[in-house]
């Protein structure tokens, strides 16, 4: 099968075949990176063919078919953080929201996912990111818009928790996190 | 688990986990069905670039807010536009007589030799405006506007005098009406006001480096839905025959060989 740069390349020069494989070939991702923003299946699936049809429109304008992965992961961002905004303001309608995340519970053992699904977004999908798909931190600052000292900040704070989580419960600890999405504690960047 | 994971077991199962995902099959025919029916986006599809405050600081540039309407692409063709124009003097905006002309007419008004756009891709067709100001006739402008697929602007020539030491700046407000004749509110926008100077001080886009146009297109559907996109565009600026032109693509649309194209068929 070819690679994602090549079928990129084609699909960039209006191969229709070469479009359908890359998207067939980074689906699997797509899913996964959307629903590590969202943490729910549905939305993450909508998200994910929402992000694929834009791919549809805008990649004859991709310029260097080796930069398409990062390019793709992008647009799946975020169409899944307009998702979840859309989903959390609906959300905030209904009920006021919380200032704080809880920790998960007292359970002796936690298994990973759940552990995962207790992050918020930012975290879950900084870690997919480095993790599932190996990506450095500077190319996570890029696709989540965010800066590099911020990525670094949110991957030490989601080992902290997932650590935490998946060791003694009493250990684990309590971030805060604003309404607007930024933690406490969490840098800025200098504008 | 009793105790705390490494980092590379972390890793492991964080990967482990994703990857036990179960990954629903992929429908390429409901890709395609939202690709036919949905609209502009552009958002997302396009991260905005950082541009420092430094920059925005430092550079006596201007920027353009372009305020577009478009609807469906079925009726993109129907677009008609509406150029406002404003110089930014002493940091007020003052508006400007914008006048649709022919290539003719321009070179019979404007104060300096007209330089026609050349060596633009051969489908393009540009409007062509003339914007002034009574108080300050000398410091009078040219705009070749070319619009690319989905009427979009692509690309943007302005032509004024070299040596003319008019407003420093200008600003740019586009107000489109999309899906044929203005009848009642479909599809009608409201006229925006300017927010951004598009093209910038006089003297500064000739020093070369560091000398950028940033444009913010905002994106109006019929169904009130508003998306804003923000390029940052570094023109080419330079003077042939006494007349000062930047060439302002939109990023995407025109390679450096194109544009180098263009600048020189305009300095012959």
């Amino acid at each position: 099968m070819d690679s994602v740069p090549s079928l990129a390349a084609a699909a960039a020069a209006g191969d229709a075949t070469a479009v359908n494989d890359l998207l067939e070939k980074v689906w699997p991702d797509a899913f996964r990176i959307a629903w590590s923003v969202l943490g729910e299946r549905t939305a993450a699936e909508d998200a994910a063919q929402e992000a694929c049809a834009r791919t549809l429109t805008a990649i004859g304008s991709l310029r260097t078919p080796e930069a398409f992965p990062a390019w793709f992961y992008r647009i799946v961002v975020n169409e899944a953080n307009r998702r979840r905004r859309t989903l959390r303001n609906a959300a905030a309608a209904a009920e006021e929201p919380r200032d704080t995340v809880e920790a998960v519970g007292n359970e002796e053992r936690i298994d990973l996912e759940r552990a995962l699904h207790a992050l918020e977004p930012p975290l879950r999908v900084v870690i997919v990111l480095r993790y599932y798909l190996r990506l450095s931190g500077k190319e996570i600052a890029t696709i989540v818009g965010a800066s590099a000292m911020t990525v670094r900040w949110r991957l030490f704070v989601a080992r902290r928790r997932l650590r935490a989580m998946l060791s003694e419960p009493t250990t684990s600890p309590r971030i805060s996190m604003h309404n607007n999405g930024a933690y406490a504690d969490e840098p800025q960047a200098v504008r | 688990m009793n105790r705390k994971p490494s980092d590379n077991e972390l890793g492991s199962a964080v990967t482990s986990s994703v990857c036990s995902l179960d990954v629903p099959a992929f429908n390429l025919a409901a890709i395609r069905a939202r690709h036919g029916t949905r609209t502009v986006h552009p958002s997302t599809l396009t991260p905005r670039p950082r541009i420092s405050r430094r920059a925005l600081v430092a550079a006596p540039i201007a920027i353009a807010v372009v305020a577009l309407l478009v609807s469906m692409p079925s009726v993109i063709a129907q677009v008609q536009g509406a150029l406002k124009a404003f110089a930014i003097v002493h940091g007020e905006t003052v508006p400007l007589d914008v006048q649709t002309v022919t290539l003719d007419q321009a070179r019979a008004q404007m104060p300096f030799q007209v330089i026609a756009p050349a060596g633009v891709p051969a489908r393009w067709a540009p409007t062509i405006h003339t914007l002034s100001s009574p108080a300050s006739p000398e410091s009078a402008r040219l705009i070749f506007q070319y619009n690319g697929s989905g009427g979009l602007p692509a690309l943007t020539i302005e032509e004024s005098s070299a040596t003319a030491k008019g407003p420093t700046g200008l600003m740019l407000s586009e107000t489109r009406v999309v899906g044929g004749a203005a009848s009642g509110h479909h599809g009608v926008a409201a006229p925006q006001a300017p927010q951004m100077p598009l093209i910038g001080a006089r003297g500064l886009a000739s020093s070369g480096k560091g000398d950028y146009v940033v444009r913010d297109v905002e994106v109006k559907r019929v169904n009130g839905h508003t998306a804003a996109r923000r390029f940052e565009i570094h023109p080419l600026v330079w003077v042939s025959h006494g007349t000062r032109i930047v060439l302002a693509p939109t990023p995407g649309t025109l390679t450096q060989a194109q544009l180098q194209t263009i600048r020189a068929a305009m300095s012959r």
